[in-house]
C-alpha cells in the first residue's frame, strides 16, 4: 500500500507493544518482547497470536450497543464527517466501497453521496447491530444499493481485488492484528482502491485513565496495568472515587467534565501502474543550488 | 441477500485456499422490485464474476435467467430493454438486485464449511479454531 498507510501502520505498532506486554502474566515477562514483536509482524496468526482483544465478548458489546445506539452521535458523527470529508479531495469515484463496523451508520448517515459510490456493504461482527443499521436504511430514502453482511475484520470474507473503496469508522481499534486486518483490506482492493480508516489513539479518555489510576492507588493500594484503550469496570468504592478524582481535577466551572478523544486518520491506495513513483535515484537533472539561483538569493 | 453481495463473498474457513465461489442453498427467497439502472449495471458488470453468478442462479432454480457468457455493453444499452422484460438488462437487473435470498446457507467450496443466511442477511463469522491461518 502507499507510504501514507505504512507510516500510519508503524505508528501504531508501539502502542500495540505496549499494550501486549502489560497483559502478560509475570513469569512469562522473560519471553514478552520476542512474542510482542512476533505478533507486531502481523505474520503470526493462529495459536500464538497475541490478544488484546476478546473478540466474542466485543461481539457481544457490540450487540448490546446496537440496542443503546441513537439515531444521532455527536462525536461518531463528527469523526465520520472528517473522513468522508477525503472523498472530496478525490475526483475518483468508487462504485462498489465496504464500511466496516464501528460507527458505519454514521457513515451511511453522512455519505450524502461523496465518492461516487453506488453500492455499499455495511458489515459488522454483530448481527444486532447489522439488523439496525437495515432498520435504519429503511427509513432513508436515497438510491444508494446497501447490502448487509455479518464478518469479522480480522478474517474479511470479502473476494480478493472485488472493491473500489474500503472505509473504516471508528472500528479497527479494537482489533487485535490490525496490520494484519489492513493487509486484508489491501487484498480485498482493487488496484488503486482506496482505504479510509479512522480509530481512537492513545490520548482517548485520558482524563478518565489519570482519575482511574489515582483513584486505583488510593483504594486498592497499586495500579493494575490492565488497561488496555478504553476505560474497565473498577470496584465500587474505587470507580466512586474515580468519578471524584475525575470532577475535582478535570471539571468544568458549569459542572461538566471534558473528555479527550484522539483519532488517528489513515489513508492508503493499493498499488497501480498508473500512480506516481518516486524516480530513479540520481537521475535528477538540475542541482539544488541552481533552483535557489533561480528564486533570487533572498536567504543568506 | 442479493446475488450481487455473494458474488463478492469469500470463505476464510481453516483449510480453504480461495474460499470462492461459496455455493448456494437456498431455502426461501423473494423478489422484491425496483427500478434498473442500466448505468449502474454496466458498471457493475465488468467487476462480476459471472461465472459464479450464473451458478448462484441455476442454484436458485432459474437455469434460463442468464446466458453462459455476460452480456455486451451494446446489448445492456439496447433501446427499449429497461421496458422489454425478457432483454439482457432486465434479467441482469433481475439477478443482481431483485432476487432476495432471505434463509439459506453458503457452503465453502473448499472445506464445506457452512454460513447461515438469516432474515436477509450472511452471517460469516467464524469460531476462533476455525479461521485460516
Amino acid at each position: 500500500m502507499a507510504t501514507g498507510l505504512a507510516a500510519g501502520g508503524r505508528r501504531l505498532l508501539l502502542p500495540l507493544h505496549l499494550r501486549a506486554a502489560h497483559l502478560l502474566p509475570p513469569q512469562s515477562h522473560l519471553s514478552s518482547s520476542a512474542s510482542a514483536a512476533e505478533g507486531m509482524d502481523g505474520g503470526d496468526r493462529g495459536g500464538g497470536r497475541v490478544k488484546i482483544f476478546d473478540r466474542e465478548l466485543k461481539r457481544r458489546q457490540r450487540d448490546r450497543a446496537a440496542w443503546a445506539m441513537g439515531k444521532t452521535d455527536a462525536l461518531a458523527d463528527a469523526v465520520a464527517d472528517n473522513l468522508l470529508d477525503r472523498l472530496e479531495d478525490c475526483r475518483k469515484a468508487f462504485p462498489s466501497a465496504l464500511c466496516l463496523g464501528g460507527s458505519a451508520g454514521a457513515i451511511r448517515r453522512l455519505l450524502r453521496g461523496r465518492g461516487g459510490i453506488e453500492k455499499l456493504i455495511m458489515m459488522d461482527m454483530s448481527a444486532d447491530m447489522v439488523r439496525k443499521w437495515q432498520e435504519m436504511e429503511n427509513a432513508t430514502d436515497d438510491s444508494l444499493e446497501t447490502h448487509f453482511v455479518v464478518g469479522d475484520e480480522e478474517y474479511l470474507p470479502i473476494k480478493e481485488s472485488s472493491q473500489d473503496m474500503i472505509i473504516s469508522c471508528l472500528g479497527l481499534h479494537w482489533t487485535n492484528d490490525l496490520p494484519g486486518a489492513m493487509i486484508q483490506c489491501r487484498l480485498a482492493l482493487k488496484p488503486d482502491g482506496l482505504f479510509l480508516a479512522a480509530i481512537l489513539g492513545g490520548e482517548t479518555l485520558k482524563e478518565l485513565r489519570i482519575a482511574c489510576t489515582i483513584a486505583q492507588m488510593e483504594r486498592e493500594g497499586g495500579i493494575s496495568p490492565r488497561m488496555s484503550p478504553l476505560a474497565q469496570i473498577l470496584k465500587k468504592d474505587t470507580a466512586l472515587a474515580t468519578a471524584a478524582i475525575y470532577q475535582s481535577m478535570f471539571g468544568l466551572e458549569d459542572g461538566t467534565i471534558p473528555a479527550t478523544f484522539q483519532v488517528i486518520y489513515m489513508t492508503g491506495w493499493k498499488e497501480h501502474p498508473s500512480q506516481q513513483k518516486a524516480k530513479r535515484r540520481g537521475s535528477a537533472t538540475v542541482s539544488f543550488s541552481d533552483l535557489q539561483k533561480q528564486f533570487g538569493s533572498n536567504q543568506s | 441477500m442479493r446475488l450481487l453481495t455473494h458474488n463478492m463473498l469469500a470463505s476464510n474457513a481453516r483449510g480453504a485456499s480461495t474460499g470462492y465461489p461459496l455455493k448456494l442453498q437456498v431455502v426461501k427467497w423473494t423478489t422484491k422490485e425496483a427500478e434498473p439502472n442500466a448505468d449502474f449495471l454496466r458498471g457493475m458488470l465488468p467487476k462480476l464474476d459471472w461465472a459464479a453468478l450464473v451458478a448462484a442462479t441455476h442454484s436458485l432454480g432459474l437455469p434460463g435467467l442468464l446466458p453462459e457468457s455476460p452480456p455486451t455493453d451494446a446489448e445492456l444499452s439496447a433501446d427499449g430493454a429497461a421496458d422489454d422484460e425478457g432483454s439482457a438488462l432486465r434479467r441482469l437487473h433481475r439477478a443482481l438486485l431483485e432476487i432476495h435470498i432471505e434463509e439459506g446457507t453458503l457452503v465453502c467450496p473448499d472445506t464445506e464449511r457452512c454460513f447461515p443466511i438469516s432474515k436477509g442477511v450472511p452471517n460469516m463469522l467464524l469460531h476462533e479454531d476455525e479461521v485460516r491461518n
